[in-house]
C-alpha cells in the first residue's frame, strides 16, 4: 500500500508538471497563478546523529532540499477551477500533495497526501556518575508517516449538498522508548535502559455527509465508518557495558488491536430571529474492539522461558455504545450581549470480556462501565463598554460511572464500583484597550473536579495497609487548578512594538483513601514572555523574544524522609532573536538566533541520592541554533537565497552522549507567474 | 566547524556583490502586508459567512473589541489587513493564512513559540504539524473538550495517537482529566512531553499515607525498592499506562 502510495504521489507531481507546461501558456486568465520555490542543501555533521534528528527533524545523512512548495491556481473552462500546492523533498522523505478540482454549482474533488517521518534519539539519558556514554541503543528509530485524504462534494444549486470521502492514516516504524533491564558498567548495575517499540498503525476511515440549508432550518447528516489496525512490539533486554546482552532473557510485547466503529451524527441549526439561534444534535457511536496481546520471555538460547510472563491464547472483545445530545442557544436580548447557552448529555456503555493462559490458570475476566454524563455551560459577553470587552463563562458536567469487573480464577476478584465526578470550569477576563497604543488583557480560570469512589464491593481481602484491598485505590480526589493569565501590548512608537504576557497555573490534587490520611500534591507552573520588535531604520527590522518557564511537581513524598523520590523541577529559559536587514529593494540579509537552556538536572538527581540507583536522567542542556541568510531579487517574479544554519546541543555531562554540532548550507530560489 | 568557512566566504561575497547596487529602501516586517489596511469584520462575510458567524461563539472572539476591528481586532488579528485581498481576491500574498504559519499564533502566544523549541515538541515549527491541524480557530470547538462541541476530551490528540484510545477492559481514570493531566503538549524538557520525568508524575495521584517506617507503600504493595528505579512505567512495570485489555494493574 505504501508503495502504491508513493507511486500515485510520483505520478501526480510529473502530471501536473506536464500541465503546467503545456496549459500554462496558454492562460490569458488574470485569476491564473503559479509560484514554486526549491533549494537544494548539505549537512555536516559530527557526533550524536540521532538527537540531532530528534530535536530538528531532519535527517542529517541524505540530501536535503527539493521542491519547497509548488502553488498553482488556474481556471480552466467557465467555472471550473484547479488548484494544486506540491511540496516533495525526497532525501528527507517528506511529500505533500494538494490537488482541488471544482466547478461552480456542480462538484469539487480533493486529493489530499502527505507524507513525513518522526525521529526520535537512541539514548535514554544519563544514570549519575556513570561515565561512558553505553546508554544507547543501535537502532535509528523513527516513523514514516503517511495520511491520505480523497474528498468529493456534489453542490448542485437549491439542493442538500452530498460528500463522499475517505482517509487513510499509516505509521510504521520505530519509537524510542525506556523499559526495564539491567544496564552493567563495571561492577555497578543499574535497571532501566533504552528500547524501541515497533509500531505499525493503519486507519482507515470512510465518512458520507449530506447538508441542507432549508428555510425552515439547515440540517447536517453524517455517516461516518473506520478501521483500524494496531500493531506494536516491545522487547525488554539487559545492557552490558554499553551493547545488548544476548545471555539474559528477553521479554517481548507484542499487540494487535483491530476495530471497527460507525458513528451517525445528526446536526440541525435554526436562526430563529436576529436575537436568537439554535442549534443541536445527536451523535451514536458503536465500536468493536477485538485484540491479542503475547507476552513471552525466550533464554537466550531462544526457547522459552519459565514464569508467568508468558502468554497464551490472549483474547480481548469490547463493544461501546454511546449516545450524546448536544443542543446550543445564541442570544442577543440586548445590543452588544451576547449570551450563549449549551446543553450536553453523555452516555457510554460498555462491555468487554477477556482470556488468556499464563502457563498456570486461565483468566476469564468480564468488565462492564455505564458512564453518563450531563453537562450545562453558559457564556456571557458584553461589547457595549467603549475600548472594554468583558467576558464571563462556566461550565458544569456532573457524571456517574458504574464499574463492574470479575475475574474467574482460583483467586478470583471481583469489584463493583460506583463512582461519581463533578467538574466546573468558571472564566473571566477583561480586554482593554485604554488608549491608542495600548492593548492588554487579563483572564481567570478555576477549574474544580471532584471524583468520589463508592467502593460496593470488592473481594481482594483487606490488609494492615489499605483496608479496601485493591492496590491504589482511592475513595475521593480532587482536582483544584487556578490559571491566572496577563497579555500587555504596547506600541510606544511606530517602530517599536512590544508583548508581555505571563502565565500562573496552580494545581493541587487531593487524594484520600481509605483508613489513611488525606495526601496532597501540587504541579505550579509559571511562565513569563516577552517580545520586542524595533524597526529603527527603515530597513532593519529586529525582533526579540525570551520566555522563561518555572515548573514544579511536588508530591507528598518530599517532605517524607522515608521516601526516595523529591520534586521534579522542570525549569527551561529560552530565547528567539531575528534580524533582517535590506540593503536595497533587491538585497537582504537575515539573521536568526534560538537558544534553549534547562536547569533540571541538578536537583532532580538528588532525588535518588545518596544510593543514585534511579531512572537515567536528561542532563541540564544548551539547544542553540543559528541561521545567517541572503536573499536577492533578481526579477521581479524571482528570488534566489542562501543560507546557512548551526546546530549545537551540549549537555553538562562528561560523557557528552548526545552532543551534536552540525552545520547546514542551503541554497534556493523563488518563481512566480500570473 | 572547517566546512562552515566556505558558506560563510559565499555569504558574505554575495553580500559585497550587493553592495554595489545600494539604495535606500524599506524591509517588509514578516506578516505584513504592504499598502493594506484593516476591514471590519462585516467586509468579510459575504464570501466568509460561515466563518464570520461561528467566530462569535470562539474563543478568539473575546478580544474583539466594538469599534476597534479598523485597529485590527476583528478577523485582522489573524488574517492581517485584509483591504487589499478585498480588492484582488486571487491574489496570492493579500491575505495571511495562520494554518500555513504558526508565526501569525505567536505573536499573542509566545510561550507556545518558546515551548515548540525545547528540546522534545510537536514539530510545528518544522512544519510537519499545524496549529489548526489541533485547533479549530474559528468556531466554538476551538476547545474540542467544551460542551460546545460533540467531541470529546482526547479526540484531537487521538487522531495521531490511536494506539492510547482504547476503549481498554481496564481504563485508568486519570485519561478522563485529559492527556494534559500528564503531558504539556507544545513542548516539554521531558521525553514522550511529560510533565514530570520520574515517579513524581504518578505520585500525584498515587501516593499515600506512609504507615511503615521500613517500607513504601503504594495500595497493599511495598514500592521501596521500585520507585527509586525509575518512572512507574518506564520500569516495565506499569507499561500500559493508558490502559490494558488483560491486566488490572496495567502491568501489560
Amino acid at each position: 500500500m505504501k508503495n502504491g502510495l508513493t507511486i500515485i504521489f510520483g505520478f501526480t507531481i510529473l502530471s501536473s508538471f506536464g500541465f503546467l507546461l503545456t496549459d500554462l501558456a496558454l492562460a490569458e486568465q488574470p485569476p491564473a497563478y503559479f509560484s514554486t520555490s526549491f533549494y537544494g542543501g548539505d549537512i555536516a555533521k559530527s557526533r550524536d546523529d540521532e538527537k540531532f534528528s530528534e530535536d530538528w527533524q531532519l535527517k542529517d545523512d541524505s540530501f536535503i532540499g527539493g521542491l519547497e512548495h509548488l502553488k498553482l491556481r488556474y481556471p480552466l473552462k467557465e467555472g471550473w477551477l484547479l488548484k494544486s500546492e506540491i511540496k516533495t523533498l525526497p532525501g528527507q522523505r517528506n511529500h505533500d500533495l494538494i490537488l482541488e478540482l471544482s466547478k461552480n454549482d456542480l462538484f469539487y474533488a480533493r486529493l489530499h497526501y502527505e507524507r513525513f517521518p518522526h525521529y526520535y534519539d537512541n539514548s535514554g539519558g544519563v544514570y549519575q556518575n556513570f561515565a561512558t556514554p553505553f546508554f544507547v541503543i543501535p537502532e535509528e528509530p523513527g516513523t514514516d508517516r503517511q495520511n491520505l485524504l480523497l474528498e468529493i462534494g456534489l453542490t448542485l444549486p437549491d439542493l442538500p449538498i452530498f460528500t463522499f470521502s475517505y482517509e487513510k492514516r499509516l505509521r510504521d516504524g520505530e519509537i524510542s522508548s525506556l523499559t526495564w533491564g539491567e544496564a552493567t558498567e563495571g561492577a555497578v548495575s543499574r535497571m532501566i535502559v533504552p528500547t524501541v517499540k515497533e509500531v505499525n498503525d493503519d486507519v482507515n476511515i470512510i465518512k458520507i455527509g449530506s447538508e441542507y440549508k432549508h428555510d425552515i432550518a439547515n440540517i447536517e447528516v453524517e455517516q461516518r465508518w473506520e478501521f483500524t489496525d494496531l500493531e506494536s512490539v516491545r522487547t525488554e533486554k539487559n545492557f552490558t557495558n554499553g551493547l545488548p546482552s544476548a545471555a539474559d532473557a528477553t521479554v517481548v510485547d507484542e499487540k494487535d488491536t483491530y476495530y471497527e466503529s460507525s458513528q451517525t451524527t445528526v446536526k440541525i441549526d435554526k436562526t430563529i430571529n436576529k436575537k436568537l439561534s439554535l442549534s443541536g444534535g445527536y451523535r451514536y457511536t458503536k465500536v468493536d474492539n477485538d485484540s491479542e496481546q503475547f507476552v513471552k520471555t525466550f533464554r537466550d538460547t531462544g526457547a522459552v522461558n519459565a514464569g508467568s510472563r508468558n502468554w497464551s491464547d490472549p483474547n480481548s472483545d469490547s463493544d461501546v455504545n454511546s449516545h450524546l445530545w448536544n443542543l446550543n442557544l445564541l442570544a442577543k436580548p440586548i445590543k452588544d450581549l451576547t449570551v450563549q447557552g449549551f446543553l450536553r448529555l453523555k452516555n457510554i456503555h460498555r462491555d468487554s470480556v477477556s482470556t488468556w493462559f499464563d502457563r498456570t490458570q486461565v483468566h476469564d475476566i468480564t468488565a462492564r462501565t455505564n458512564n453518563t454524563t450531563f453537562g450545562e455551560g453558559i457564556r456571557v459577553a458584553y461589547k457595549r463598554i467603549p475600548r472594554i470587552a468583558p467576558y464571563l463563562e462556566a461550565e458544569w458536567q456532573q457524571g456517574d460511572i458504574e464499574i463492574k469487573e470479575k475475574e474467574n480464577r482460583t483467586d478470583f476478584f471481583q469489584r463493583d464500583t460506583d463512582s461519581d465526578y463533578d467538574k466546573q470550569t468558571y472564566t473571566i477576563g477583561l480586554s482593554f484597550y485604554p488608549f491608542k497604543r495600548f492593548s492588554g488583557s487579563v483572564q481567570y480560570r478555576k477549574e474544580i473536579t471532584k471524583n468520589e469512589y463508592d467502593d460496593d464491593l470488592d473481594t481482594e481481602s483487606p490488609t494492615a495497609i489499605v483496608p479496601g484491598g485493591y492496590s491504589a485505590f482511592i475513595d475521593k480526589q480532587d482536582f483544584d487548578t487556578d490559571i491566572y493569565t496577563t497579555r500587555l501590548t504596547a506600541h510606544p512608537t511606530s517602530s517599536v512594538s512590544a508583548t508581555f504576557r505571563h502565565e500562573y497555573r496552580a494545581q493541587e490534587i487531593d487524594s484520600k483513601m481509605e483508613g489513611l490520611d488525606r495526601e496532597l500534591a501540587h504541579v505550579d507552573m509559571q511562565t513569563f514572555s516577552g517580545s520586542v520588535i524595533f524597526t529603527p531604520i527603515s530597513n532593519l527590522f529586529l525582533t526579540s523574544m525570551v520566555m522563561r518557564q518555572n515548573l514544579r511537581v511536588k508530591t507528598r513524598a518530599r517532605e517524607d524522609a522515608r521516601t526516595p523520590t523529591r520534586a521534579f523541577e522542570g525549569d527551561s529559559t529560552t530565547f528567539v532573536n531575528t534580524a533582517i536587514f535590506a540593503l536595497n529593494e533587491k538585497t537582504e540579509f537575515s539573521a536568526d538566533y534560538q537558544v534553549s537552556l534547562t536547569g533540571n538536572h541538578d536537583e532532580s538527581v538528588t532525588n535518588y541520592a545518596p544510593d543514585p540507583i534511579g531512572l537515567p536522567l536528561e542532563h541540564d542542556y544548551t539547544m542553540q541554533a543559528l541561521t545567517l541568510g541572503v536573499k536577492h531579487k533578481i526579477r521581479k517574479n524571482m528570488t534566489l537565497w542562501s543560507k546557512y544554519s548551526l546546530y549545537d546541543y551540549d549537555e553538562s555531562h562528561i560523557a557528552d552522549i548526545d552532543d551534536y554540532t552540525d552545520h547546514l548550507f542551503a541554497v534556493g530560489g523563488e518563481v512566480r507567474f500570473r | 566547524m572547517m566546512k562552515a568557512w566556505p558558506y560563510f566566504v559565499l555569504i558574505l561575497t554575495l553580500g559585497i556583490v550587493s553592495c554595489t547596487i545600494y539604495q535606500n529602501t524599506s524591509v517588509v516586517p514578516p506578516l505584513d502586508i504592504p499598502g493594506a489596511e484593516y476591514v471590519e469584520m462585516r467586509m468579510c462575510a459575504p464570501c466568509h459567512r460561515e466563518r464570520v458567524e461561528l467566530f462569535e461563539g470562539s474563543t478568539h472572539a473575546r478580544i474583539s473589541a466594538k469599534g476597534m476591528e479598523k485597529e485590527g481586532l476583528g478577523c485582522g488579528i489573524c488574517h492581517g489587513p485584509g483591504s487589499l485581498h478585498m480588492e484582488n481576491e486571487y491574489e496570492p500574498g493579500l491575505i495571511i493564512n495562520p494554518g500555513k504559519d504558526p508565526e501569525i499564533c505567536f505573536r499573542c502566544h509566545l510561550d507556545k513559540k518558546a515551548e515548540f523549541r525545547l528540546q522534545y515538541h510537536h514539530p510545528v515549527i518544522e512544519g510537519l504539524v499545524s496549529c489548526s491541524d489541533c485547533h479549530n480557530l474559528h468556531g466554538s470547538e476551538a476547545r474540542s473538550w467544551t460542551l460546545t462541541s460533540f467531541s470529546d476530551t482526547n479526540e484531537v490528540c487521538f487522531k495521531c495517537h490511536p494506539e492510547q484510545r482504547g476503549p481498554f477492559v481496564f481504563e485508568h481514570d486519570a485519561m478522563r482529566e485529559g492527556c494534559t493531566i500528564c503531558h504539556k503538549v507544545h513542548g516539554s524538557v521531558n521525553d514522550k512531553l511529560l510533565i514530570a520525568r520520574d515517579s513524581n508524575l504518578c505520585l500525584r495521584c498515587h501516593f499515600q499515607t506512609q504507615t511503615d517506617p521500613n517500607r513504601f507503600w503504594i495500595g497493599d504493595s511495598d514500592h521501596d525498592a521500585r520507585l527509586p528505579r525509575g518512572s512507574c512505567f518506564s520500569a516495565a512495570c506499569h507499561t500500559a499506562v493508558h490502559g490494558s485489555n488483560f491486566d488490572d494493574h496495567l502491568r501489560y
